[in-house]
């Protein structure tokens, strides 16, 4: 029998262990916007701020896209107080989407993900609010048409065909594998199943 | 803009590299414990800091505001790919991680995983091939060029995929390149010291030509950064220049310092060195069961009592809440809320990451014990219903419910059924002994004992020889202080998770400590009823077979194509039949299907497999088989139920606030309709239903194994079902990626 931990040691172990898996957890599920910057499409004055706009992934197309917004003064200092929230307008005028964009992954741009649904000109508008005054940029732009369902999501349909393929290496390794001769170390007898009613 | 603030702020954190690094770090440091304890000399305490190192250069790299910067900066993502090659790489070797990562891993994931891979000679003498000098420097620089190429570098700045990809293969690249120098434990000596010195210095001469003709050049070779706005003042082509330099000095360290190494090794003091390998083994240290620790707490009966007790007054607040409460929107009534949205998420993301808990905490047998002692178990449940057959039916109907009165939208009945549960438990437990309701009856624990093969742990022994030496079977029987199983599995031939509830009474009972929670395979227990050894079971595979076709069929239920077909034919059948027909097609889609393609499948493999020795019938083929479709119908479960979970997730607050207010207990509060964002799905919903796929296939052809006399046969028997297997596989495709009902929100 290992030796018992007293009640302080075993808490700590516990916690730590609950603590590490917590914080990987929360990791995994806090990911931020991962797309790449992708390229300008929209660079202009909004108020008394100058806004660059980019979109990633190029071309456009409905689904998901990555939108990055740079807020700069006129001196060209990026500025950190405002709000950025950006408006995606198809023709349709009830269909309208609005995000708020944070800080995410690329230092002095706040991003947001969103899901174009159709093909269609989109008309952006970014709308930026801060101590200087509020300024709004507006632009249109043209989502293309969404990707196929196998170019959109090859990896998640090539990955089990390769993990299929690794498995059936696996086993020919396996049956090619010199049989090990049983160990002569005596077995333990088998338990047997005592009868209980009901 | 503070630009520390920016800086501290834009750290990201890849789910992908997280958890890679969080796993290497931990099979590492579990391996390198034990090494460090036997062998002193040859892993002292520095190898491991130099391979935390390591992981950390590469968290740095790819996790840190560096990352972002590098889309920005050419001189950013420079430095992000020195850390990846000169520093990162080196430091992992340094930390000698080869046996340690394989020690730490479980043994049987090296053992029946990685073995034999590891034991291939093909994979060996490739390995062996390209670790020597004159490879591994030619690899490392036709990478190095290739990813620089003006072509593949903006491509990889543009799709995230590529990007990331880049990075694997300079960090592998230099991982090639490091290894002649560092030789980590137990490499074999391949290469004479003094040719290191021509090794190295070779990689400096590339390095600097590499690195000038980015300091020199009057061109811009990535025009993308010109077309990215950056708050500094810096035109594109000095941020080339500034990379180039950055290059230049801070690729000559690493390669000095290996190369002041590799001087000082011929110059070497050896004779200490030696006299470390022939210090004797101390004996290996044991780590310990961290899931027996685990097991140690959840066995505590006041934790599963005050879970169960918790999840009683949530069914008491669901109850009154779905017969008092408002029926429509049923989004906005606990009722409609948490059993159909958040209960089954939960529950089988439960059951795959730890497994059957929900048994464990369920609150309907909190009553058990009462209702024993009231109305005394007098019967015996009858033996021709002790098998699986009345839940295949209870479920099938279940199922067919739930469609067809679209339960998920009343919360009225939902609350009925509930009560209804309670009130079979306390009269079933009550009547008959042994948890007839849970193993004979509830379809909710069918469906939790079948997918609970393909979770991660069990109930067992852990020492067959203590069982075998065991008189009083405490584990089976109970003893004055604890109940035995209730229901009835012996623990010493108990296979897999089938009728096991996760309650541990078996774990408090048994005498000796023998029981616990211990590690298992995805899919081990799958195919092997209650015991080991034991036959067979049609039942069983009938039950497998249902929640498997049941999984697909309800999902489909609720995509569009499917719905508008299903409105079709009720049109065409007559307006009379509306209601009935979604319901009586699910029914035919979980029932008839699988009871024609199960022995079509075991025929067409029993055909194709020949005559060669022994030859099983048709029926038990389908018994044996059928559970191998368990793990692709939990995927189809799983992907279904965490759409509904993530879509819904914004639904209990609103619910919530309306029931408490409705109370007097909230002030109540208008409430904000909040579509699901994000691309989480349905990319996640296609790894679950591969993942699911390739365990199926390895399940399958366990079992196949099992029945056929040898591979070639087996590879025949299983073909059949490995296709249906795939059919399966491309029909929840197809349904993930079709508009969903949006079911269980406030929109």
């Amino acid at each position: 029998m290992p030796p018992r931990l007293s009640l302080c040691a075993r808490w700590k172990r516990w916690e730590t262990w609950s603590g590490i898996l917590a914080v990987f957890a929360g990791l995994a599920v806090s990911a931020p916007a991962r797309g790449d910057l992708g390229v300008l499409v929209a660079d202009g004055n909004a108020g008394p701020y100058r806004v660059s706009v980019l979109v990633a992934p190029v071309p456009v197309r409905a689904g998901p896209s990555q939108w990055s917004v740079l807020v700069q003064d006129a001196g060209g200092n990026p500025v950190d107080a405002v709000e950025v929230s950006l408006e995606w307008q198809p023709p349709d005028p009830h269909a309208g989407i609005l995000r708020v964009a944070t800080p995410g992954r690329h230092p002095f741009y706040r991003s947001s993900n969103v899901m174009l649904p159709k093909t269609a000109t989109w008309r952006v508008g970014v709308r930026v609010r801060g101590d200087e005054g509020s300024g709004r940029l507006a632009f249109d732009i043209h989502v293309a048409p969404r990707l196929g369902t196998w170019r959109t999501y090859w990896p998640a349909l090539l990955v089990p065909a390769l993990a299929l393929v690794l498995f059936l290496v696996h086993q020919f390794l396996k049956l090619r594998e010199p049989r090990v001769p049983r160990s002569r170390e005596p077995r333990v007898p088998r338990s047997r199943e005592p009868r209980v009613p009901g | 803009m503070d630009a520390t603030r920016a800086l501290l702020s834009s750290w990201s954190f890849e789910p992908a590299v997280v958890i890679g690094l969080g796993a290497a770090a931990g099979f590492y440091l579990r391996g390198f414990a034990q090494l460090h304890h036997q062998l002193p000399g040859r892993f002292p305490a520095w190898r491991r800091t130099a391979f935390l190192g390591g992981l950390a250069a590469v968290a740095v790299a790819l996790l840190s505001p560096l990352d972002g910067l590098s889309d920005l900066l050419l001189q950013a993502h420079m430095a992000q790919h020195w850390l990846l090659m000169g520093l990162a790489a080196p430091l992992l070797w340094l930390g000698a991680p080869v046996v340690p990562l394989l020690r730490g891993l479980p043994r049987a994931w090296l053992r029946r995983g990685l073995g034999p891979f590891l034991a291939w000679p093909a994979l060996r003498r490739a390995l062996r091939a390209i670790t020597r000098p004159l490879p591994a420097l030619a690899i490392w620089a036709l990478v190095t060029l290739a990813w620089h190429w003006p072509a593949a570098y903006q491509a990889a700045l543009r799709d995230p995929f590529w990007h990331q990809f880049e990075h694997a293969c300079f960090l592998a690249a230099a991982l090639l390149f490091w290894y002649p120098v560092i030789e980590p434990w137990p490499a074999r000596r391949k290469t004479e010291r003094p040719e290191l010195l021509l090794y190295l210095a070779a990689a400096a001469v590339f390095n600097t030509v590499f690195s000038a003709s980015f300091a020199f050049s009057d061109r811009v070779f990535y025009p993308l950064y010109a077309l990215t706005p950056t708050p500094w003042s810096l035109s594109p082509l000095a941020d080339q220049r500034a990379a180039g330099a950055l290059m230049w000095v801070a690729s000559v360290p690493p390669v000095l310092l290996a190369a002041v190494a590799v001087v000082v090794r011929l110059l070497g003091t050896t004779p200490r060195n030696r006299a470390r390998g022939r210090r004797p083994l101390a004996a290996p240290r044991k780590t310990g069961n961290v899931l027996g620790r685990i097991a140690a707490r959840t066995s505590s009966l006041g934790l599963r009592r005050a879970a169960q007790l918790a999840l009683f007054a949530l069914a008491a607040a669901i109850v009154l809440d779905g017969w008092f409460g408002p029926q429509h929107p049923s989004a906005l009534n606990l009722a409609g809320v948490l059993p159909w949205t958040y209960w089954r998420g939960i529950a089988v993301i439960a059951l795959l990451v730890a497994g059957n808990l929900v048994c464990a905490a369920c609150p309907f047998t909190l009553t058990r014990s009462l209702a024993a002692r009231l109305l005394g178990q007098p019967f015996a449940w009858p033996a021709a219903l002790r098998n699986k057959w009345l839940p295949v039916v209870l479920f099938a109907i279940y199922l067919w419910a739930y469609e067809t009165f679209a339960l998920w939208d009343s919360p009225y009945w939902t609350a009925w059924i509930i009560v209804g549960y309670f009130s079979a438990c306390f009269l079933v437990e009550g009547l008959f002994p042994r948890g007839t309701f849970c193993r004979h009856l509830c379809p909710i624990g069918q469906f939790q004992f079948i997918n609970s093969g393909i979770s991660p742990v069990e109930v067992r022994a852990q020492d067959a020889g203590v069982c075998s030496r065991c008189t009083t079977h405490d584990c089976l029987r109970g003893n004055a202080d604890h109940p035995g199983c209730p229901t009835g599995l012996f623990l010493p031939t108990k296979a897999g998770n089938l009728d096991c509830t996760f309650c541990q009474d078996c774990v408090r009972a048994c005498p000796h400590d023998n029981a616990g929670l211990a590690g298992l395979a995805a899919g081990v227990g799958l195919g092997n009823g209650r015991s080991r050894r034991a036959p067979a079971r049609i039942d069983l595979a009938a039950l497998s077979l249902l929640i498997c076709f049941g999984a697909f069929a309800n999902a489909g239920a609720m995509v569009q194509p499917v719905i508008s077909a299903g409105e079709n034919l009720a049109t065409w059948l007559g307006t009379s039949a509306a209601g009935f027909i979604p319901g009586l097609v699910l029914l035919a889609a979980m029932t008839v299907l699988p009871a024609l393609l199960a022995p079509t499948c075991a025929a067409a493999g029993r055909v194709l497999a020949g005559a060669h020795g022994r030859r099983p019938s048709t029926r038990e083929i389908v018994a044996r088989l059928s559970p191998a479709l368990v793990p692709l119908g939990f995927s189809m479960w799983l992907a279904h139920f965490s759409f509904h979970l993530w879509t819904g997730l914004g639904t209990l607050a609103p619910a919530s606030d309306r029931a408490l207010t409705s109370l007097g207990l909230a002030a109540g509060r208008p409430f904000a309709a909040t579509p699901p964002t994000g691309t989480l799905f349905p990319e996640l919903e296609l790894w679950l239903l591969g993942a699911g796929l390739v365990v199926s296939v390895a399940v399958g052809w366990r079992l196949a194994r099992s029945l056929a006399t040898g591979p070639g046969p087996a590879l025949r028997l299983g073909l059949p079902w490995a296709a249906l297997a795939l059919v399966l596989y491309a029909s929840g495709i197809w349904i993930v990626l079709q508009p969903m009902q949006m079911r269980g929100m406030v929109m």
